[in-house]
Parts: C-alpha cells; structure tokens; sequence
C-alpha cells in the first residue's frame, strides 16, 4: 500500500492535485487549516498554511508549507521565481514577517518543503546547506515532507484509520490493480462504497469523513488511470462517486463548522469530476474527434454494436460535461466583482465553445452516432440537444435531431438495427432478430422516439414531426411512447438507483400538431412538483440529476424539456 | 467357357456366367459361340435369352448375359419372324432401366441384318401391339432402300400405336434427299402430325421438322408455318423442343418464327427445368460476340420475368461462357447491364465471378458513348453492385477514370475516395496495379490524387494513439467470441443438414498431417480389394474483406447502396 501510495504521491501535478489532497490529509490528522492553495493569488512561497501538533515538539506549531510536485531537482530548487529556494526566501523574508495571523503570532512556526517524490543527489547538499543556514539565523525550523514521508501519513495517520480501516483496503487495493480493466474496477470500487457507508453515517461528522474516504479514494484512482493513459475507470467512478457523496452529504448542508466542511468537500468532489470528466475528453475523445471515422474506428472492434453503443456514451458523457460548464457559469456569484465575474464567464464560454465544437465534430465525423440501436439512448440525444438549447445554438444540431429521427424510422421499417429496448449487451449484439413476434417486443415501448419528437417541436421541423407521427401510426401502434418524470420516492432513491422510483408518462401525444406535444407536457410538469423538490435542484445543481438519469438508464425528466425556446406559433 | 459347357448350361436351362476377370470382348465370344450353336441346332439360344428372369437376375450375370447376347445377334442366322418374337418377347422381360441394352442389341442385329428389315416390318405393320424398334428399323433400312423405308414410315405415321406413331414421325428426319413430290408428301405426313392431340407426337414433328430444315434442301414454308403454329401455347415439353436447336437454325428460320421462338426463350420460367435448360443450351451455343445483342436480349427477358424468374446462376453454361470469356466480352455484358441498372439482374452480377481468384481485368467501356454524367452514374453502379468483387470494380472503376475529362475525373476520384477507399482501404494497390496491367498517363496521374486523399483520410487513423476507454470490455469481448463460435457452428450444422455429400459420409477427424491417406473397399465383390486414396488437405474457409463502414456505420452503408441501386440512368 505504502509503495502504491508513494509513486501515486510522486505521480500528482502540483496544481489542483498534490495541493488539493494534502488540506484534507492535514484535516484528517487534526489539523486545522487556515490558508487554503489558491489560483491567482498571491501567496508569498505558503501554499497551504495549517495549525497543528508538531509530533518532534508535541507543541501546537504554525505549518506553513511550500508544495512542489515530483523530485526536487536543480530545475526546481534554485531556477526561477517559483523554485523552491525562492520559495522559502519568500516565505522566511515576507510571509513570517508580516503575513501571520495575530492570534498566531505566538505559536512555533514550521516551514515545510513538500514534495511528491524525493531531493536529488545532486541537490541534496545545497539544499541541507540552506536549511542549516536558514535554521541557524532564525527560530525557524524547515522539515522537508517527501512522497515517502506522505505515505506514511496517509498509511499511518489517515489511510489505515481514518479513511481506509483494515477491511477497506483490500477492497481499495483491487479498485487499483483493475484500473486497465474499468467493469471489474467499477465492482470493487463499489464493494468499497459499499463498505464505506455500511453503517450508513449519522451524523455530520461521520458523513464528512465518509465523504473525504471516497474523495481520497477517487483522487487515487484518477492519478493511476492517468497514468496509463485510460480515463475509463476514473470516469466511471467519479460519477458513482459523485453521486454517492451528494446522497450522504446534501441533507446535512448547512453553516455550521462541519456543515461547510460537507459543503467543501461536496466542491472538492465536483471539481474533482469536472477534472476527471475534462481529462476523459482530452485523452478519449478530443484527439479523435476531428477526422472522419477516427473515434469510431478507435472502438478497435469489428462489431458496429460495439462502435455505436461506445460512441452514444461518449457523446453522453461530452454532453454532461458541457451542461456542468453551463451549470457552473449560471452559478457565477451575483456578488463577485464585474471583472471577476467577467473573466470566469470568458473562461466558461472558451470551455463551452470547445465542447459544442468537439460535439459537432463527433456527430459529423462518426456516422453510427445518427442511427441509435437502444432506445435509452434518448438520454444522450437529450443531453446533447439541451446543450446546444442552453447554448441558444439549436441550429448546430438541427440537421442530426432530423437525422436520428429518421434513420430510427428507416431501419425500423426495413428491420436493419432499429432501436430496441433492450440493455444488456448480448440482446444487442443479437438484435435484430427476424423471429415472428421478436419486432414488437423489442419496441413494445419507447421513450427515444417522444424525445425526438419534443427536439423537433422545438426545432420547429414540422415535416419531420409529421413524419414520426405517421410511422406512429403506421408501425408503433403497439408501442407505449413515454416520458418520464419524478415522484416523492425519487429523491430517496435517485442518487444511489436504490429502489425504482418516478412515473412514466404514457400517451404522449405525437399523432396532431407539436402544440399538442407541449401543452401535455406543460400540463404533467404543472402537476408534478417533485422535480423541484430534489435536492440537486433545490441547490441549483441539477446536473447532478442528469448525471444520475445517464448513469442509471433513466431518462431525462420531462421538467428538463421546458428550458429555451418554445416553438414558433406563428409558423 | 467352352463350347460343350455352354451346351450343357443352356440344355439345363441354368443361367451361366463366365470368371469375374472376364473381359467384354470374352462375353460377346461366347454371344457369338451361341449364335453358331444355334445356327448349327445344336442349342436354341434365343430360347435361352427368353427364358432368362432378367430383373431378378444378379448384376454380375446381368451384365455378361446382356452382353452374350449383344455378341450373339451381331451374327445370328434366324429367321426374321422369329427375331421380331424374340426382341418382342424380351423388351417385355427386361428390367427397364436397362431396355437401352436390349435397344442396342436391335441396333446391332439391324446394322448387320439390313436385308431382313422389310421382313421384319412387315411383322410389325401386321402385328397389334406397340414396337419400339421402329426407328432404328428405318434408320437401317432407309440406307438400303430409302423409296420403300419413306412409304413404310408415313405408314407408320399414321398408325394408331403410340410409340410407333412417334418414333416413325421422328424416323421422318433421316430422309434428307427426297424427290420433291416425296418431299411434299413428307410435309403434309408432318403437317398433321404436329397438330397431333399427342404431346409425344409433337415433339416427334417438331424434331423430324428442325431436321429437315437444317438439311437446307428445300425451302419449305409449310414446315415453318407448321412450327409457327405450335409455339402460340406450347406445352412445357413442346416449348422445350421448340428452342432445341435454336442456336444452330435460327438464320434458317423464317422472321416470324424466330421472333416466336425467341419469345418463348425470354419466358422460360424456373419451374420449367426442361425448356431452362434448353434455352441455357441453345444461348450457350451463340457467338458471345456476334451475338451479344440477342444474348443480352434473351438474359434479360428471362431474368426480369415477374413470375418464377430463374436466376443467372440457373442457367449455368451461358453464365459459365461469359464468365470465362475475354475480358472485352465480359466486360461488355456487366457494363452493359450495369448500365441498365436493373436491380434484379445486377444483384446476381456475381454469378459471373468467383469469390476467390478474382483478378484484374482489362476492360473497355469507350464503345457505350457514355456522357460524363452517365459515367458517374456507371460508378455508383460498380459500387453497389460489384460492391464484394473488388477487382472487377476496381478495374471498371480505372475506366471510368480515364473516359472522363480532368474536372470531372477529379469528381470521380472523391467519390471513389469517399466510397470505396474508405470502405477498402487497401484498394488503392489494385488501382496501382491496373496501371501495371493497362498503362495510362491519365489514371497514373488520377492514382496520385487518390493516394493524397486516401492518405488524408487514412493518415489520422493510422496515427492515432490507442483509445482504451472505447475499447469493448472484456465481457463484451467474451460475448462477441461466443456468438461467432455460435454462428459457425450454426453454419455448419446447416451445411451438414444440408448437404448429401454430408450425410452418405463419415466424418474423420484429421489430428495431424496435411494430408490423408484412407482406404476405401469396393463392397460388391466377395473379397473387397483396398483402394488406397491420398486425400491433400486443403483450407476451407474463404476470407472476404468486410468493408469498413460496416461496422462503423452500417445503415449508412446500407441508405448509400440503396440510393445507388435506386438511381436512374441519366438520358
């Protein structure tokens, strides 16, 4: 455990990982931080400040430490204004002096040169002169944490105790060694969730530290998966991460000490996904996107079940991911400063452009993406086009709505791979079959086909519309077209796919004009109240819902449908 | 065997057999030992014959018998009354599937006996039962005596007897230098025999009639309009016998006559396998070249029939003949009906390639005079209908290129690199190698430009790093492996199910080796001789190129195939 966790520690950027997980290791050790890393800021050398016991002096000591990732080398000791060495003159010359807090002023002040791996021989001796220099001319004393000093605070004073007591480690372990395999991954990853909130948490306190155990635990699987260069796995458990943190934590939200705390690292798991899901698009997605057929031949399987059902997740996932920018950019704080707030909204629109050109280019690159074959693949088409709707760019994506709509159609009438209901991985790799009675079961419902209708009627494609309503007629009589909303059980259940929960929508009405289409949705969202009451959206993050409807098969809730433009009436 | 043994055995009325090693010119010794015997009375050798039971009889004495008696009528000294018994006596006895072994016997004794023949038909004319030695009678005795063999056959014509009736009316073709005055008499007989209720009759009329008019000495009308009359709705049979010897007749045939007879070529119907296969007979027997209108004509005509159309493969030899014929005349006969576009013909275009051994061909479309639009239109032909016979597509698709100006050869060449580059990737070599085999300045320079923009395309797949996350599972994997397994075995136990080779075979399963050496037993000797066979053991799978969008998009493959097959030939 000690060696995986020391080439984990040696293996984190600086940024946003070595000095993301080090607050909550020091927490978790009973300090208490009071100088969080921030970007921007500046910080004068400390990127994390912390008041604890120093176990040398067993006095409550000031830590103010200096993160850098990897060796310490000459590059990164004495090079330029963020070397280490500078760093510390920093640190010694300006923070002591005048960037302590008052009520700190008392306390013995140790500096802390952390780092992911190890000092280099070949610095090793100027380093040590500096200390002993430094230490020689003032009451400070400097303590070097490296990677193996970290393991052991993470083994001895966290992991084995806190975060992952004797029985978790075999299951976390697991989690690791299957990182290049993301099913058998995904199962121990769940054993540990499962072992982790077996007692089911209480109280704040428990829920917290259940909360940083999974945190930490993501964090592990993130850096190894990087590592080999397949996101898959991380990808997969952050979602369930995720959603398994706002289960536990949302209810004990509030402004209390540990109260925040849940909030916080409520964050640290959202950003932590976001992280994860950016990384997803940039190693899997991105640099296959752009040529004809790169991404789908990237499958590297001959069966074009394969090809398409690997691609819908994608896209899914690309979606989701473009939908939290969006979340995120309605969330900017009303309070921030107009040039604050204008810069993180350039920020987000950079982000938001990249991703609605990376969905463009998935969809005109990758064929398979306009003929679906499960019918639960409205869940991406929805993620995709609520996108685009929140982009008040429609128009991008108009020709695919159409597309879709009638390759479905198409292939149902000439019993190519139609969309079927069917999940599990064998029936599709089977479907279509041409026994007597296998059509009508294999559609025997469908939540794609209203979906598509509602994309339409937004689209004001009528002629398409029309279209679907008379294949409606003609073939799919037998179908129960449906949507979905939530009921009272959801919020218990949504987060977690505990128990089945929601209400199906049946009779969607497709047969007369797309007004019809809308007034019967208005009218079910008017009398169904229970989406406003999940916690996700209740809190303004309802992509958190998305993410659960995606991961768990369900579709997309009617609610989501309302959002941008209504159909031209006038047309 | 000698001559006291064969007193003995036929004085005992017991049935004798000569060594098992016995040659056939030992059999008909001893037939002509009998006929001496006889002549000399000392045994009655045609009693002998008679009293045989011949379908009882085991198959080694069978087959010496039937030829002692060959070797006895060759030379046989009886009178005729009691011949015409003995024959008569003994077609009744004989097993029919061997009574062409008592006809050859007839046709020995009447080849050697010629002066008996008259005789011999007196005692058929005043006889009341049926014969079925009147043709090789006539043919005989119209060598010797041609005035009195014609009198008896239109006798005999006119005869109630079924099989006399027809074998004479067909006898009617051996007199080939009749007088005119006989000839007249010739046309009248066949005049009325052909409006015979008798389908036998008919066939007979029909046979005797092409015969005489392929003699070419007299120009008879009569003749012609008496097969004009039969061919309006001609039984299966008769429509049969009307297309045999089209191939040789047809330029002495009168216009109106091959026009109907044509027609009932280009309406022969699966069901009717006799007339099918007389019509793939007879187009077989055409000049592919000189003829290839008619060819094409007749093909087509029957291929696209809306009932019971026989398919290209039915009619094997024709096929067969284009198939191996020049690359010029094959080339003439796909493009042509490529041209056409005509779906059910083009879907069997196969049928004139093998899968395997496929090669390059040098084709040349120049003398169709097809507009550059129409050459577009040609390519997306070659594409859908040559779609798994790459080497003819690649080498007619060479010739699109180059019947083509530089602008539109440039169009030409996306659409090829769109289409089936992208699909065959590997293509590109057999459009090198046309150039090898057909030089061309213009195509070298075409190739280049498809090369860049192959090489475009290809380029970013060929480099792209490999994409873990999108790769199937290994359960999915697993799944893949097990339905292929699955349908294997399902194609083989359908082959098994299928197949009599199959089921009158016992399956050996060779471990080791590349050859195998068995040993078979002939069963109907008593001691069984081993025969040893060295059977070399070959291969037996046939590996076929999947194109690409098969698996990365399918349907869309599936809409661009039907589009194309749909297209119409641009006037």
């Amino acid at each position: 455990m000690k060696q995986i966790l020391t080439q984990y520690l040696s293996s984190l950027k600086e940024s946003g990982e070595l000095d993301a997980i080090l607050p909550d290791v020091l927490r978790e050790r009973g300090f208490s931080i009071y100088s969080e890393p921030q970007k921007g800021a500046k910080q004068y050398g400390v990127d994390l400040a912390a008041v604890g016991i120093d176990p040398k002096t067993d006095q409550e000591t000031l830590f103010l430490i200096t993160i850098k990732s990897g060796d310490l080398n000459k590059g990164n000791w004495n090079s330029d204004s963020t070397a280490v060495r500078q760093s510390l003159d920093q640190i010694l010359g300006t923070y002591v002096k005048h960037f302590v807090p008052k009520d700190l002023e008392d306390k013995p002040i140790n500096v802390v040169v952390c780092i992911g791996g190890t000092v280099q021989q070949s610095v090793r001796l100027e380093v040590t002169d500096f200390y002993n220099e430094k230490m020689k001319t003032s009451n400070i004393s400097i303590t070097e944490w490296n990677g193996d000093v970290l393991a052991e605070m993470l083994l001895g004073g966290v992991m084995s105790e806190s975060i992952f007591p004797p029985p978790f480690q075999s299951a976390f372990r697991k989690t690791i060694s299957m990182i290049e395999e993301p099913d058998t991954c995904l199962r121990y990853f769940r054993k540990l969730l499962h072992l982790i909130y077996k007692n089911e948490p209480k109280t704040a306190k428990e829920r917290l530290r259940a909360a940083r155990q999974v945190y930490l635990a993501t964090w592990v699987v993130f850096s190894w998966a990087r590592d080999v260069q397949n996101i898959e796995a991380a990808y997969r458990i952050s979602s369930l991460a995720t959603l398994h943190l706002w289960h536990w934590c949302n209810p004990m939200f509030g402004k209390t000490k540990l109260k925040t705390q849940l909030v916080d690292v409520m964050q640290s798991m959202l950003g932590l996904e976001t992280q994860i899901s950016s990384a997803y698009n940039d190693t899997h997605i991105k640099p296959f996107a752009s040529s004809l057929d790169l991404l789908s031949e990237s499958v590297n399987s001959p069966s074009n079940v394969d090809v398409n059902l690997n691609l819908f997740e994608a896209l899914g996932r690309v979606s989701l991911f473009g939908l939290w920018l969006q979340c995120r950019r309605m969330l900017v704080r009303e309070d921030a400063s107009d040039e604050t707030s204008d810069k993180l909204y350039q920020g987000f629109d950079f982000e938001i452009k990249n991703v609605s050109n990376l969905i463009c280019d998935m969809i005109s690159n990758n064929l398979t993406l306009h003929a679906p074959i499960r019918d639960d693949h409205a869940i991406e088409i929805t993620l995709t086009c609520m996108f685009f709707e929140l982009n008040n760019d429609l128009e991008s994506i108009r020709n695919w709505v159409k597309k879709v709509t009638i390759s479905s159609v198409v292939n149902h009438e000439t019993d190519r791979q139609y969309p079927c209901i069917y999940t599990s991985y064998p029936d599709l790799v089977k479907h279509p079959q041409l026994v007597e009675g296998y059509k009508q079961k294999a559609t025997s419902g469908s939540v794609l086909y209203p979906t598509l209708a509602v994309w339409l009627a937004k689209l004001n494609e009528i002629d398409t519309f029309r279209q679907l309503s008379e294949f409606y007629s003609l073939y799919m009589q037998h179908s129960t077209w449906q949507l979905w909303e939530p009921d009272e059980a959801t919020e218990q259940n949504l987060y977690l796919n505990s128990n089945i929960h929601g209400k199906c929508v049946c009779n969607i009405n497709v047969s007369s004009a797309e007004q019809a289409l809308f007034k019967q949705l208005e009218d079910e969202i008017a009398k169904s109240d229970d989406f406003n009451k999940l916690s996700a959206i209740r809190y303004d993050h309802w992509p958190i819902v998305l993410m659960a409807c995606r991961l768990f098969r369900l579709p997309v809730p009617i609610h989501f449908f309302t959002l941008g433009p209504q159909p031209d009436n006038s047309s | 065997m000698n001559k006291s043994e064969i007193i003995n055995a036929v004085k005992q009325n017991n049935t004798f057999e000569l060594d098992q090693k016995s040659s056939k010119d030992d059999m008909l010794a001893v037939g002509a030992m009998m006929a001496k015997l006889y002549s000399e009375n000392e045994i009655d050798s045609l009693s002998y014959f008679e009293s045989i039971d011949w379908v009882n009889l085991d198959s080694i004495p069978q087959y010496q018998n039937q030829h002692f008696l060959i070797g006895m009528v060759e030379i046989i000294d009886a009178p005729t009354s009691r011949l015409y018994a003995f024959f008569h006596k003994l077609i009744k006895h004989f097993p029919k599937s061997r009574s062409h072994i008592l006809r050859e016997s007839f046709t020995t004794w009447a080849a050697t006996h010629p002066s008996q023949l008259e005789d011999f038909s007196t005692h058929v004319f005043s006889a009341d039962f049926d014969s079925p030695f009147v043709a090789t009678l006539i043919f005989y005795w119209h060598k010797l005596d041609i005035e009195h063999a014609f009198k008896a056959t239109l006798k005999f014509a006119y005869d109630p007897r079924p099989t006399i009736k027809k074998d004479s009316t067909s006898a009617l073709k051996f007199f080939k230098n009749l007088p005119k005055n006989e000839f007249g008499k010739l046309e009248k007989c066949l005049e009325t025999q052909i409006s015979s209720d008798s389908e036998d009759v008919v066939c007979s009329a029909i046979d005797a009639i092409q015969t005489q008019i392929s003699y070419k000495v007299y120009n008879s009308p009569v003749l012609m309009s008496s097969l004009v009359s039969v061919t309006s709705t001609p039984t299966p049979y008769i429509h049969s016998a009307l297309i045999e010897n089209f191939g040789k007749l047809r330029m002495l045939y009168t216009e109106e006559l091959r026009t109907q007879i044509i027609y009932l070529m280009k309406t022969v119907q699966s069901g009717s396998k006799e007339a099918l296969d007389r019509t793939n007979r007879e187009l077989s027997k055409l000049d592919l070249n000189a003829d290839r209108g008619l060819i094409l004509e007749v093909l087509t005509a029957i291929l696209t029939q809306d009932n019971d159309a026989p398919r290209l493969e039915d009619l094997g030899l024709i096929t067969n003949s284009i198939a191996s014929s020049s690359a010029s005349t094959l080339g003439w006969y796909i493009s042509r009906w490529l041209i056409d576009g005509n779906y059910t013909i083009c879907k069997q275009l196969s049928s004139l390639f093998s899968t395997s051994g496929s090669k390059l061909y040098k084709f040349d479309i120049g003398g169709f005079n097809l507009t550059e639009r129409q050459i577009h239109y040609f390519s997306r032909k070659i594409f859908v209908y040559l779609f798994h016979h790459r080497e003819v597509a690649v080498s007619l698709l060479c010739e699109c290129l180059v019947n083509v100006s530089l602008k539109a050869r440039k169009v030409l060449e996306n659409s090829i690199a769109a289409f089936w580059l992208r699909n065959f990737r590997g293509d590109l070599s057999l459009f090198e190698k046309f150039t090898a085999l057909k030089p061309s300045r213009k195509l070298r320079n075409s190739i280049n430009r498809l090369k860049i923009l192959h090489d475009a395309y290809l380029e970013p797949l060929k480099n792209s790093p490999m994409n873990h996350a999108l790769q199937p599972s290994a359960h999915e994997r697993n799944v893949q492996i097990e339905l292929n397994q699955k349908e294997s075995q399902d194609i083989i136990d359908e082959v098994k199910r299928k197949s009599l080779f199959f089921s009158s075979l016992q399956n050996s399963t060779v471990l080791y080796g590349r050859s195998c050496v068995n040993y078979t037993y002939r069963d109907d000797i008593e001691e069984p001789i081993p025969m040893r066979n060295t059977i070399q053991l070959g291969e037996f799978k046939k590996v076929a190129t999947l194109p690409s969008m098969l698996c990365l998009c399918p349907t869309h493959l599936d809409d661009l195939l039907n589009i194309f097959s749909q297209e119409r030939f641009p006037k």
